[in-house]
């Protein structure tokens, strides 16, 4: 997976959690929700991001079927969905 | 015939082929429902346990519900918790509650392991579902169901950092459901909406009035709630009739635009409860759906639903949201800070006393003794004190002030500031915490008494290990020492300001 599409996204919340850099729990296979660094409703902005960021459409499949709380996992959604169009 | 079992033996007379409840992965009918829920039954019926509380940890599925039913089946209350709540919490939970079986899954038990189950009976779902129903015994065990019994236990935030349980009696189910349906008349054919979790009470709008009408209760999944226009796609696709959610969730549909691009032609019903919806976000929906009936309801775990207000007249943008009139099975008064009742107008606070109303908390006669006290204009009446404050508008109506005391509503939530004080007080380094909210913009600041160093997020992820991901700040303010009055009491108007004045430093800076 290009690593771009993960630095976008973790660029992104860094932004707009404001995380600090010497943060040594963040990591991009932390639940972003479960320990308040994104709130429920930072989620709809995430989708928004994205799906603006990389000029995709996110469906109600997409919520459902990945579990949209981790860099990691936005990112793996966001690379399918690139490489589906192409 | 009075308890809320005999609701599901009619519908499975009824309707036994229709689709009773939909979840993301199945679907059951009328008569699957109440038979898993027999089964469930005689399995509890055939192990010796006193009249004890069953706890069910099993999520947003099928699975809850036919075990809700199921202890109801067997005459035992049932006490519904959040899978993810930290097991810190949960254990006090455990601890206050003593139950004598705990309903889960193999999945979750395995998340389960720091958690010490004295005395109680783990049952893994599948495994309740291996016997076969005992006809007679379920039989004589539903006849004998006492109006009086406990149907379920609600677990709330409590100041004292313990969660405190709210008892439900089972004719208080009756008594509201009769009445929502005199108003609603919902049939079979009807597709319910299941927005709000299980675990509160809110929820027992929907699991309870879906079975009295032989309706079908779509569950959503709570991931959907956050995404405003694929929530709208979902609705519009399971054309669903009826939905029942905290304002958060409309208000953020509202606000996202979603609803521009979209028509609804099954929704009749819209209802909100669990903190106040403003006009100008309610105005964008029913400008939308002119023809859709919306309903403010007003209830509270230790009430259930005690107004429901639907909304006929204009309001403006800037106006405050009546809740209408209390139903007729509760007794209400407004109460002054000097004792005597509120006239038109003039704010007191809320107390209530009826069928649907609890007596007590869950083996917690410290928080009972505080919330459910005798009428002061009658001995013989024992009322709740909800904490919340309101007065009568001109038009008869209700209409609530902001919160009393130090419990809060966040997104629907409510919340003891003090069992997040609790909680941060668990933390190496904290000698002192004071949550404070700024309802304005939902975000609750902590304050802690500290010579380390912390910051926000790194102590958010030690706070998740004793409180729930909705109770965690958004604002950390470590100080060397609090404020503190001459009394010795936290000065939190003290704390709010020094927390804007940093903020403003940040900004200049």
């Amino acid at each position: 997976m290009p690593d771009k599409i993960k630095d976008d996204i973790r660029n992104y919340i860094i932004n707009k959690s404001k995380i600090q850099s010497n943060d040594t729990d963040f990591n991009d296979d932390l639940n972003l929700y479960k320990y308040g660094y994104l709130d429920s409703m930072d989620s709809m902005s995430v989708v928004f991001f994205i799906e603006e960021n990389f000029n995709i459409k996110i469906t109600k499949e997409d919520i459902l079927m990945h579990n949209l709380q981790t860099i990691n996992n936005i990112a793996i959604l966001v690379s399918e969905k690139l490489k589906n169009r192409a | 015939m009075n308890s809320a079992v005999w609701l599901l033996e009619r519908a499975a007379n009824k309707f036994p082929d229709k689709i009773a409840i939909e979840d993301i992965k199945y679907s059951i009918t009328y008569r699957e429902y109440r038979d898993l829920s027999r089964k469930i039954a005689t399995n509890l019926l055939t192990s010796k346990y006193d009249d004890c509380p069953v706890v069910i940890f099993l999520g947003k599925n099928y699975k809850t519900l036919t075990s809700f039913m199921g202890a109801r089946y067997s005459s035992r209350p049932y006490v519904p918790i959040d899978i993810n709540m930290p097991v810190y919490r949960l254990q006090k939970i455990i601890d206050s509650l003593k139950p004598c079986v705990f309903i889960t899954d193999k999945d979750l038990f395995e998340s389960l392991k720091d958690l010490s189950f004295d005395n109680v009976d783990v049952k893994i779902y599948e495994e309740l579902l291996s016997v076969e129903e005992d006809k007679e015994l379920i039989d004589k065990t539903i006849s004998e169901i006492k109006k009086e019994d406990n149907a379920y236990i609600i677990y709330t935030s409590g100041s004292t950092g313990i969660p405190k349980g709210a008892i439900r009696p089972d004719k208080g189910i009756k008594e509201w459901v009769d009445f929502v349906d005199k108003k609603y008349h919902f049939n079979s054919d009807i597709t319910i909406a299941s927005i709000t979790p299980f675990y509160y009470e809110m929820s027992n709008l929907d699991v309870y009035y879906s079975i009295y009408a032989g309706a079908k209760l779509l569950i959503v999944p709570d991931v959907l709630l956050m995404h405003a226009y694929q929530l709208l796609e979902y609705i519009k696709e399971k054309e669903v009739n009826s939905m029942f959610s905290v304002p958060s969730v409309l208000i953020n549909i509202a606000n996202s635009g979603a609803l521009n691009n979209i028509e609804l032609p099954h929704l009749t019903n819209v209802m909100f409860s669990g903190e106040i919806m403003p006009n100008r976000q309610l105005n964008i929906w029913r400008n939308k759906f002119p023809d859709v009936k919306f309903t403010n309801i007003y209830g509270t775990s230790e009430t259930s639903f005690i107004c429901f207000y639907d909304i006929e007249r204009e309001f403006q943008d800037s106006d405050s949201l009546p809740t209408g009139m209390c139903s007729d099975y509760l007794k209400m008064y407004l109460f002054k800070e000097d004792g005597t009742l509120a006239r038109i107008g003039e704010e007191g606070e809320l107390c209530l006393a009826g069928t649907t109303v609890s007596n007590k908390y869950w083996n917690n006669p410290e928080n009972s003794k505080k919330a459910f006290v005798v009428n002061p204009l009658n001995e013989k009446e024992i009322i709740y004190k909800t904490g919340d404050n309101a007065y009568i508008n001109e038009y008869g109506e209700l209409c609530f002030r902001t919160r009393k005391d130090f419990q809060i509503k966040k997104h629907g939530h409510r919340i003891e500031l003090g069992e997040i004080e609790h909680a941060a007080m668990n933390i190496d380094g904290v000698i002192n915490a004071a949550a404070v909210y700024e309802a304005e913009k939902e975000e609750i600041i902590l304050f802690i008494e500290t010579d380390k160093e912390f910051s926000l997020h790194p102590f958010n992820v030690k706070l998740r290990d004793y409180i729930p991901s909705f109770m965690l700040p958004s604002h950390l303010v470590p100080m060397k020492k609090l404020f503190y009055k001459a009394n010795g009491k936290m000065d939190r108007v003290k704390l709010k300001l020094e927390f804007d004045k940093r903020k403003q430093e940040v900004k200049n800076a």
